[in-house]
């Protein structure tokens, strides 16, 4: 299950439609509990490619650092990630699955015409995997709520 | 010399948990090799074994320099200094 603040879904909402018709992407902060991943906040990273920004995403490690610092701080810890879709179904691609990191969560937030549709929530089967893994992506329920 | 060594969620499992460990030596090569002394496995989580080298989906950072713009891992560090590795996170392609 992942746990989601109001406050996380509505920058999730806002970074997926500002970034149309590229991808948007950013940190997921919060904490584990158990098999839980529950979510408090969700700043926004640069997406870096400038390839095909409308189809891949890059996130500047650079802002995963200063964002993974300034969550342990406050005794909390980036948990996963979060991209859109523009034009696409929340649904991994073969590229999100394979460059995937076990143990963390990564929500797709899916735009149609610069308008959020809808997110899905993912995590490998393998929380040892790195990425060129052959490990799985399950499906992972969301609740919007108190976290 | 003694360094701070910030590890990803995905490496933790061979850490014990740990968010943050000890490494030593005078170079980023130098400290990841150290590591695998207290955390067998972590090396060849971190280097391609054939290489030596960083794997290409992980980044490394002195203090808050990356140090592909560096030295790569001949970069030096000093007493004080804290490593990172941070994931390479991306996706999409469809």
């Amino acid at each position: 299950m992942l746990v989601i603040s109001p406050a996380a879904t509505a920058k999730i909402v806002e970074e997926a439609q500002r970034a149309y018709p590229h991808e948007g992407c950013g940190m997921l902060v919060g904490r584990r509990e158990g098999a839980d991943y529950i979510v408090t906040e969700a700043p926004t990273g640069a997406n870096e490619n400038t390839d095909r920004p409308k189809v891949w995403y890059d996130l500047s490690p650079a802002d995963q650092l200063r964002v993974s610092k300034e969550a342990q701080k406050r005794g909390l810890d980036v948990i996963g990630y979060y991209h859109s879709h523009p034009d696409h179904p929340a649904a991994p691609s073969e590229g999100d699955r394979s460059r995937a990191f076990g143990s963390f969560v990564y929500v797709i937030a899916s735009v149609e015409k610069a308008k959020y549709k809808v997110m899905t929530a993912w995590t490998l089967d393998d929380d040892t995997a790195f990425p060129e893994h052959t490990a799985k992506f399950t499906r992972v329920d969301i609740k919007e709520g108190r976290a | 010399m003694p360094v701070k060594v910030r590890v990803p969620a995905p490496l933790q499992k061979l850490t014990g948990g740990q968010p943050e460990i000890q490494g030593s030596g005078a170079t980023v090569g130098d400290v990841i090799a150290s590591l695998d002394t207290a955390f067998p496995g972590v090396k060849d989580k971190l280097c391609d074994p054939a290489t030596g080298k960083v794997r290409r989906y992980l980044n490394v950072f002195v203090n808050d320099k990356d140090v592909r713009f560096l030295q790569g891992e001949a970069t030096p560090v000093k007493e004080g200094d804290e490593m990172s590795i941070v994931p390479a996170i991306a996706g999409g392609g469809r």
